[in-house]
């Protein structure tokens, strides 16, 4: 069973209707488990609607914080929504991409208001930091959250070793198919932190169906990508791909736990 | 699947148990809130919109006679009477189990939420040609429900 722990099926990422209606279908008729995350409040309304189609697709609340500054009245909108939510993400800080700046000073206090709601309710977070993995992980230990997802990390090794301790995990997917596009440096740092990820705190994503639009590829749905992942990862560790399989969906497994808002999640997984 | 939608879906099934339904609103209220209202508005509208478009198109009608064959005169636990013409039809219910149910556990907005909110999408999935006014609900205390569809 392929658990797919970051999906996108929201536009602008998932362009059209027809792409996403297959894409649901997939999901749907492959029983891949999936955690849709949403960038915007409009975005999980969005979500939460796809998430009546299909029983394996989870709606994740969570607000980019490339958009940050759309939310400086909105405040109290967010605090609601993240009290009725299954899980929070995508959310996090990221100076480095954000095409307008101007979110900058509004991504703490945003990230601040998701981290209050999950360590009230102990709420799974997907977290999405470029730049500021270190800023991101000293947040998350100082609001003492417990269930984490590190999505396609891009910190440093040595951060890891910390992030590890704290028992966080990490997804990586969709980038281990790009490895012939990526120059070496960068190829043989996401080679060294593929493999530095411990056992049981490896879970896969996919991220973003590719697209002609995004990746100059054809559209793919998560049926097909999950093999070409898992092999490449498999390749990577020094293992093969139904270890890696077995081995992430026990921990997806560990870490929905008891949670008595992802047992809906429980249910579906095998 | 969310369980936001899991509730909305035991809340609908609910009304012939309103001691039940009552627990489930009460859950609903704790567990989501106000904020999540508005989205249960949108979803449960979507859900018909697309359940009586299916249905339309799984039984190859689209008539104003059709729909309210189906919506109507299949409807065995409500007392209303209809009133119709070639190109409209007026409905006067006066007794709806569903508002009862809402009623007797005095959480009518929930009525009108989870139920009533549904009448005009039932419309524009099944013919989008076919328009729909309603001025009255019983759900809302009035003394009846005055369903009026026509033909543009």
């Amino acid at each position: 069973m392929y658990i797919n722990t970051h999906l996108h099926l929201d536009d602008p990422w998932l362009k059209g209707d027809q792409r996403r209606q297959e894409a649901i279908q997939d999901i749907d008729r492959n029983h891949i488990v999936t955690f849709a995350q949403s960038c915007s409040i409009e975005s999980y309304k969005k979500i939460l609607s796809y998430s009546t189609k299909s029983r394996f697709i989870f709606p994740s609340f969570g607000i980019l914080p490339w958009y940050a500054h759309e939310y400086i009245d909105r405040t109290e909108e967010v605090v609601d929504l993240c009290e009725g939510a299954m899980m929070l993400g995508e959310v996090g800080l990221d100076e480095r991409n954000a095409e307008d700046k101007a979110c900058i000073p509004h991504q703490r206090p945003l990230f601040k208001i998701f981290l209050e709601a999950a360590e009230n309710k102990n709420l799974l977070m997907n977290l999405h930091f470029r730049g500021t993995e270190e800023e991101g992980f000293n947040l998350l230990k100082s609001y003492n959250i417990k269930k984490a997802i590190f999505h396609s990390y891009s910190g440093s090794l040595e951060l890891m070793d910390q992030i590890t301790d704290q028992g966080y995990f990490y997804s990586v997917g969709l980038s281990s198919l790009f490895l012939n596009r990526m120059k070496n440096v960068r190829r043989d740092l996401f080679v060294e932190k593929v493999k530095n990820i411990p056992d049981d705190l490896l879970v896969l994503e996919i991220d973003e169906l590719p697209t002609i639009e995004w990746f100059k590829m054809d559209f793919e749905v998560s049926s097909t990508l999950f093999p070409k992942i898992i092999k490449v990862i498999a390749e990577i560790r020094n293992s093969t791909p139904e270890e890696i399989e077995s081995q992430c969906h026990k921990n997806v497994t560990k870490l929905i736990g008891k949670d008595p808002r992802l047992k809906n999640i429980t249910k579906v997984l095998k | 699947m969310s369980d936001l939608w899991e509730k909305i879906r035991a809340i609908r099934q609910s009304w012939r148990d309103p001691k039940r339904l009552n627990v489930l609103l009460d859950e609903w209220e704790r567990r989501f809130g106000d904020a999540y209202n508005q989205i249960a508005e949108e979803l449960v509208a979507e859900h018909t919109r697309s359940t009586w478009a299916k249905l339309s198109s799984q039984k190859e009608a689209t008539s104003l006679d059709a729909l309210i064959s189906i919506l109507w005169e299949e409807w065995t636990e409500g007392e209303f009477n209809i009133e119709r013409s070639e190109t409209e039809v007026q409905i006067f219910c006066t007794k709806c189990p569903i508002a009862d149910a809402y009623k007797s556990i005095n959480k009518e907005n929930y009525g009108i939420l989870f139920h009533c909110s549904e009448d005009p999408f039932i419309v524009k999935g099944f013919n989008p040609k076919i328009k729909f006014k309603r001025t009255k609900t019983l759900m809302n205390a009035d003394d009846c429900c005055d369903h009026y569809y026509y033909l543009e």
